[in-house]
């Protein structure tokens, strides 16, 4: 028996169990919580993956970071539970087959997909964390640089936005 | 590291504008230097726009070879199109500006840290006219996203300010992992995201398998919501609407212009191998922005809200441009790239001038975006109802302004390129569009003023308004140098012409 | 066989978030949604590197991380100003499916 498989096919039926619990939550603060579940079970995938790096940044900036961050403004704007969940029937029902439109899409496209030829081959598993830095601070260098811009803009956003009109 | 070095050198207008934001935002913290910011922030940008126009006197017109023109690998190009957009995202920067200045004041949120964050927008847009691979053209989209949502919910103290960024913003970022899942399952299907590689592997002969399709179908969408293309532009009346008035001008001009740029870039090189999946597409989605635009604005009362739908259309026109460069003739690509150019560059300042005529009407308690408020312009001021009785004219297409210009090398590329039932949709939409831009001229000229107080104008706002003016009669007028600058730019191409 | 399988699940997260951004009304769980769906798009990137033996798939995860990290900041942000105006908790008629 294989033990990854078995445990991959554990995580990846948790991280949907998440999603769906996720959306279905009246009260925010429990939808945050299946939020982690997800976030943490996307975080065991990448370790199945070989993808150490990938999996610390998950937990930390996902899980740690990102939820935290949603879990204090819930508190912060003192939100009760909806109402309701969504919107007028019709507009479910809309959005249902919508959404099972795109999804039986997917579906169906990945019976028969067919994998391109890898650009630059890399081996990933044991060197992955070196690999990874020497990628992003030689190749990828540039976007490196713009998301560092990107973080500051949005901390200026969040002052501005965030603080008490004077 | 002559290529880290050339990168850089290349890089030059993002990093001074970059730094420029860094220095705007220290700068702010000192109240003593809080009056110039504004002032600082649109030197900045010329200069920056100086050192853009630096290259091609620097390295001649035609010594660029197609390798020479990519930087940091392959995911920057510097070629003639980056060089040209680069130009008029700055351009569009400045007028905003100096139509902020006093506006902000007014609006009572005068501070540093929005001109800083219009420069940081702009370094988006310039990185995204350079981008060739879709991991730069993301980072650069968002670093511009993220502005526009901060800078949309500027005015804190008004709701529909706040309500306009929340709506833009959740659209926003819902088209933002639209375009990952696309640059996702593209990667899946050709083991890259770079478009150059892409293009090379359609080349190749590879097969079109259906996760690419898909792929693309999902970046259209995600392109759609930037440019406001129906059916995904239900963002727009509302952001349009809400956000501070210099704000939307900047917004629809030049964050559209910046979409444009990926759009070209994405579809005409990356995916030219699968141009028959594509064109059907963009042909509903131009259909659709230009025909439902234009019939929306028509029952508009308010002004920004019918200068959104108004630039829905026009979304609807340059996508025209991008369906045009889907012919495999080299020459009838050109035409499309050169028209669509010339269309967002003259747009820019056709919008930018129609903006900020609203901009003048806004008063202590007046927000003044109403048609209404236009009336009698030209009884209280004639300068300024001719000066909007221009954009209007151009807006529409009507000949001798610069907006004609533009719509001619559209039709005449369309026909060019045997799109004609397309060049026939554009113009019975302009024929629409007409009726609602000649109402405002009406309003103007026709109806008595609804009051007589004086119009608050700045000589930031009057050289704003200036500058569009004699651009839109100029280029009208006198297309030829624009016209030159623009085909100069498409000649200075790696190989995407 | 994983990786078979992977790009599927990705797919499903995928829908329910899209489902979650199209049918839910508090501003506050869309933008969970939204992260839900670029943790998906997370999962078909890595799928793919592992596939492929290629970097490229991490480094834009990498950079997708970022990207939500920055946007759940500007977000939160949005939503306490609007919370702030109203003084009120209720985010739920932000009406985004009208025309």
């Amino acid at each position: 028996m294989d033990w990854g498989l078995v445990l991959f096919y554990f995580f990846a039926a948790l991280a949907v169990v998440g999603g769906v619990m996720m959306i279905t939550r009246k009260n925010a603060v429990h939808s945050a919580v299946y939020l982690v579940l997800t976030f943490v079970s996307v975080a065991g995938i990448y370790i199945l993956l070989g993808a150490d790096f990938l999996f610390a940044v998950q937990v930390l900036v996902y899980a740690g970071g990102i939820v935290v961050l949603f879990l204090f403004v819930i508190m912060l704007v003192n939100l009760e539970e909806s109402r309701r969940l969504s919107g007028g029937k019709l507009h479910l029902a809309a959005s249902a087959v919508l959404t099972c439109l795109l999804f039986g899409m997917l579906a169906t496209l990945f019976g028969r997909v067919a994998v391109g030829q890898p650009s630059v081959a890399a081996p990933l598993g044991e060197g992955n964390l070196q690999l990874m830095g020497i990628a992003l601070f030689r190749d990828y260098m540039l976007p490196f640089e713009v998301v560092s811009l990107l973080l500051l803009v949005a901390m200026i956003g969040a002052i501005v936005l965030g603080r008490p009109r004077a | 590291m002559s290529d880290l070095a050339q990168g850089l050198y290349f890089l030059r207008p993002e990093l001074l504008l970059s730094f420029y934001g860094f220095f705007l935002l220290l700068l702010s913290t000192l109240p003593v230097f809080r009056r110039w910011v504004g002032g600082l922030a649109a030197l900045g940008c010329l200069l920056t726009l100086g050192v853009v126009l630096s290259f091609p006197y620097q390295q001649g017109m035609n010594v660029f070879q197609a390798s020479d023109l990519f930087f940091f690998g392959n995911l920057m190009i510097l070629d003639g199109m980056a060089l040209f957009f680069k130009g008029a995202f700055l351009l569009a920067a400045i007028l905003s500006i100096l139509i902020s200045l006093r506006y902000l004041d007014t609006e009572g949120v005068q501070s540093g840290e929005y001109y800083s964050l219009i420069c940081f927008a702009v370094v988006g847009m310039m990185i995204m006219a350079s981008g060739t691979d879709l991991l730069s053209i993301f980072v650069g989209l968002e670093l511009m996203a993220i502005c526009f949502y901060i800078l949309v919910g500027y005015l804190r103290g008004n709701r529909k300010s706040n309500e306009a960024a929340m709506k833009y913003f959740l659209l926003g970022a819902f088209s933002t992992g639209v375009f990952v899942y696309g640059a996702s399952l593209i990667y899946s299907a050709k083991g890259t995201t770079n478009l150059y590689q892409l293009a090379a592997r359609f080349e190749q002969g590879d097969p079109h398998s259906p996760l690419l399709i898909l792929g693309m179908i999902l970046l259209t969408v995600s392109l759609g919501f930037k440019v406001a293309a129906v059916p995904f532009h239900m963002w727009a009346p509302d952001a349009y609407e809400g956000a501070p008035t210099a704000v939307t001008a900047f917004l629809s001009t030049a964050s559209k212009a910046a979409a444009f740029v990926a759009f070209v870039r994405i579809y005409a090189v990356g995916f030219l191998g699968m141009r028959d999946q594509w064109l059907p597409l963009l042909a509903v989605l131009s259909v659709a922005s230009m025909t439902l635009g234009n019939t929306s604005a028509l029952l508009q009362d308010n002004m920004k809200r019918m200068l959104a739908y108004s630039s829905i259309a026009h979304a609807g026109y340059v996508l025209i441009g991008i369906i045009v460069m889907s012919r495999p003739e080299v020459d009838t690509m050109q035409t499309g790239m050169l028209s669509l150019m010339l269309y967002l560059m003259i747009y820019t300042f056709i919008n930018l001038g129609a903006f900020s005529m609203v901009v003048m009407l806004r008063r202590e308690n007046l927000a003044g975006d109403r048609v209404v408020d236009f009336s009698g312009l030209h009884q209280r001021s004639p300068m300024a109802a001719f000066a909007m009785l221009v954009f209007m004219l151009s807006l529409a297409g009507i000949p001798a302004t610069a907006g004609f210009i533009g719509k001619y090398y559209l039709f005449a590329a369309a026909m060019k390129a045997h799109f004609a039932w397309l060049a026939v949709v554009m113009v019975l939409n302009s024929v629409v569009s007409a009726f609602y831009y000649l109402r405002v001229v009406w309003h103007m000229y026709q109806k008595p003023p609804v009051d007589s107080v004086r119009y608050a104008v700045s000589p930031g706002l009057v050289a704003a308004v200036g500058i569009c003016l004699a651009f839109n009669l100029l280029v009208g007028i006198f297309p030829e140098t624009l016209i030159e600058l623009t085909r100069r730019s498409i000649l200075m191409l790696g190989r995407a012409g | 066989m994983m990786t078979s399988f992977l790009p599927l699940v990705a797919a499903v997260l995928f829908s329910i978030g899209a489902v979650g951004v199209l049918v839910r009304r508090n501003a506050i769980v869309i933008l969970m949604c939204i992260e839900l769906m670029l943790n998906a798009v997370n999962l078909t990137f890595a799928s793919y590197s592992y596939e492929l033996r290629s970097m490229t798939g991490h480094i834009f995860i990498f950079f997708v991380m970022t990207v939500a990290a920055a946007e759940a900041a500007v977000g939160l942000g949005i939503v306490i100003a609007v919370f702030r105006k109203r003084q009120s908790a209720d985010v739920d008629d932000v009406n985004l499916m009208r025309w």
